[in-house]
């Protein structure tokens, strides 16, 4: 139907087996309309360098080359499935796309393909992006990743039992850092009040407020208050001067 | 008119061109940029060659006796092409000897080179001694006469092949993007080569394709396999690393026939290194103003002929490997073909 092609080795999953033919073709068309994607497909010798490559590959059942072919394929079942759960194993380290004797950019294909899923709010993705609201919250209103103060035990259990007590006193050991951190414990440097409200001009402009809402409503709730809530200081300061 | 033909390059397609003009009465000049003649094969000690299984001696050592005693062929070594002037049938030449010549027509053998893998940094050549190139080995086979890994000069248990080593590549930039034609001929034969003389040793060459064309797919990829042996994985080989704890490599790859990555203990790796246009070809190109490939940079014939021996300059023919990767019998072929082709232009006819 509609010259896509069916897949048949890999299993689809329980979340996509109801959804709507028509509706995978919508979605695999999103990703295949994206600008980047001629540049990040051109053809495949099936040489598996990226697969052997691929940090992922080794540790999760995730292969560039079979996303590389199931594009080729046009599988639209199987790559609809894959932008369930199959595509977040992919680290971004783009290593494949360095090794890839075609140049292809099988990392390049999962980044598009996960805004896509990201920018239809599928359920899986909501659930796959639960753990890093944290992250968000941080990046979103801040452009900072990571901050001291999000360093806690219980987080990072795998950094080992002495991780607890370099936890303590964290603002005392932060401002006896010789040079300048920005003096905080709640970003890693300083953001000055221009800069922030720079950023969320730009999420407001490339849609990325509209896609959070539908993503996690909650989240873009608590994001929503702190932006505004800048906005309105940018806005004061403005008009005083 | 003179009627004196030039041949650059004493490589198996230029031997070939200047034996042929000999025999047919044609004043011949030869030049040869290194100190003796024979091209690839016989300067860097090939051992066998395909797809006869003679010995370079026993290929181009006839061709070379006859080009230096006929007397019609006049040789010179050490010398190279520096400029040329002057319309077809009627060039002025200079070498860098100094001399000019006169010649009606010119024929450019001026060969290949083989790609040098340390621009494949993650196959660690150069770094682990026991990854060697396909050329290294002939000359193991050739000079030595035994199988040995570098670093510790015992026998190997196990020996991997690399296949498209500087071929099929565009990592490499566009210039490497040709398939090298010979490699995996050759990789089944110096497998055959170790099965047979070691029968404990393990070969596996490691593919994308197996180009073993025509008449060649039985004795080096059927044959290799049946009789000798040698195993075959499909997968590139993406890293080559080494183990400190058993001083073996770690050859990388997926398994993509069977969809599993690997990653297997190796005592000697080959690499089988593509090929790419000489430096001489570079140069004689542009003091012709032949016609390149824009991608590899090979010499390509002339549009209007349906002949692969026509130059885009009229009088000027190309023979062998300058055009592009190519086996020996074929390039010997050409040179003759390229000869035919400069005897007719000059005009000179077969007395009976």
């Amino acid at each position: 139907m509609d010259g896509h092609s069916y897949g048949y080795n890999i299993p689809i999953s329980e979340k996509t087996k109801s959804v709507p033919w028509e509706e995978k073709v919508r979605v695999i068309e999103e990703v295949k309309s994206d600008f980047r994607f001629k540049e990040y497909i051109f053809g495949c010798l099936n040489c598996g360098v990226c697969t052997a490559s691929c940090p992922s590959n080794r540790f999760f059942d995730y292969s560039p080359r079979e996303i590389v072919q199931r594009f080729l394929e046009d599988d639209v079942e199987v790559l609809y499935d894959m932008m369930h759960e199959y595509i977040w194993a992919c680290s971004q380290c783009f290593t494949c796309w360095i090794r890839c004797p075609f140049v292809n950019n099988p990392g390049g294909l999962v980044a598009i393909m996960r805004e896509v899923a990201v920018r239809n709010a599928f359920e899986a993705t909501k659930d796959l992006l639960k753990p890093y609201g944290r992250v968000l919250l941080k990046v979103m209103t801040t452009g900072n990743q990571l901050s001291a103060d999000m360093l806690q035990p219980d987080f990072f259990p795998d950094w080992g039992p002495k991780m607890a007590d370099n936890m303590e006193n964290l603002r005392a050991k932060r401002m006896a850092i010789p040079f300048d951190v920005g003096k905080s414990v709640k970003t890693a440097w300083e953001v000055s009040l221009e800069t922030a409200i720079e950023m969320y001009t730009i999420w407001r402009e490339t849609g990325i407020f509209e896609m959070l809402e539908k993503l996690d409503p909650n989240l873009y709730n608590v994001i929503m208050d702190i932006v505004e809530e800048n906005e309105e200081r940018y806005q004061e300061l403005y008009e005083e001067e | 008119m003179a009627k004196k033909v030039l041949v650059v390059g004493g490589g198996p397609a230029g031997l070939a061109a200047a034996r042929a003009l000999g025999r047919l009465g044609v004043p011949t000049l030869l030049i040869e940029k290194e100190e003796k003649l024979g091209g690839r094969p016989i300067l860097e000690n090939y051992y066998t060659l395909i797809p006869r299984k003679l010995k370079p001696s026993q290929v181009l050592g006839p061709y070379i006796k006859e080009v230096e005693e006929n007397p019609n062929i006049e040789v010179k070594l050490k010398t190279e092409l520096e400029a040329c002037e002057g319309e077809p049938g009627n060039f002025k030449v200079r070498l860098s000897n100094g001399e000019t010549h006169e010649v009606a027509s010119i024929i450019v053998a001026t060969g290949f080179q083989h790609f040098d893998p340390r621009r494949k940094g993650e196959l660690g050549y150069g770094i682990y001694p026991d990854v060697i190139t396909n050329l290294e080995l002939e000359q193991m086979f050739s000079k030595e006469g035994r199988l040995y890994r570098p670093s510790n000069g015992q026998l190997p248990k196990r020996v991997a092949f690399v296949f498209c080593v500087g071929s099929r590549d565009r990592q490499l930039g566009v210039t490497n993007v040709h398939c090298c034609r010979y490699g995996c001929a050759l990789s089944g034969l110096q497998g055959s080569e170790i099965r047979e003389h070691y029968p404990d040793v393990d070969v596996f060459c490691y593919y994308m394709d197996v180009r073993t064309y025509g008449t060649w797919e039985y004795p080096f990829y059927w044959a290799p396999q049946e009789k000798y042996g040698v195993r075959y994985v499909r997968g590139r080989i993406a890293e080559i690393t080494y183990s400190p704890a058993d001083g073996r490599l770690r050859v990388k790859h997926e398994d993509t026939i069977v969809q599993r990555p690997a990653e297997v203990p190796m005592d000697l790796v080959v690499l089988v290194l593509g090929m790419e246009p000489s430096e001489g070809t570079k140069k004689v190109a542009k003091i012709l103003g032949l016609a390149q490939d824009p991608d590899s940079q090979f010499l390509i014939p002339s549009e209007e002929s349906g002949s692969n021996i026509v130059s885009n300059k009229p009088g000027i023919f190309i023979a062998g490997a300058c055009k592009g990767p190519i086996d020996i019998e074929s390039s010997l072929s050409e040179g003759e073909a390229a000869a035919a082709e400069a005897a007719a232009f000059i005009g000179a006819k077969v007395s009976v």
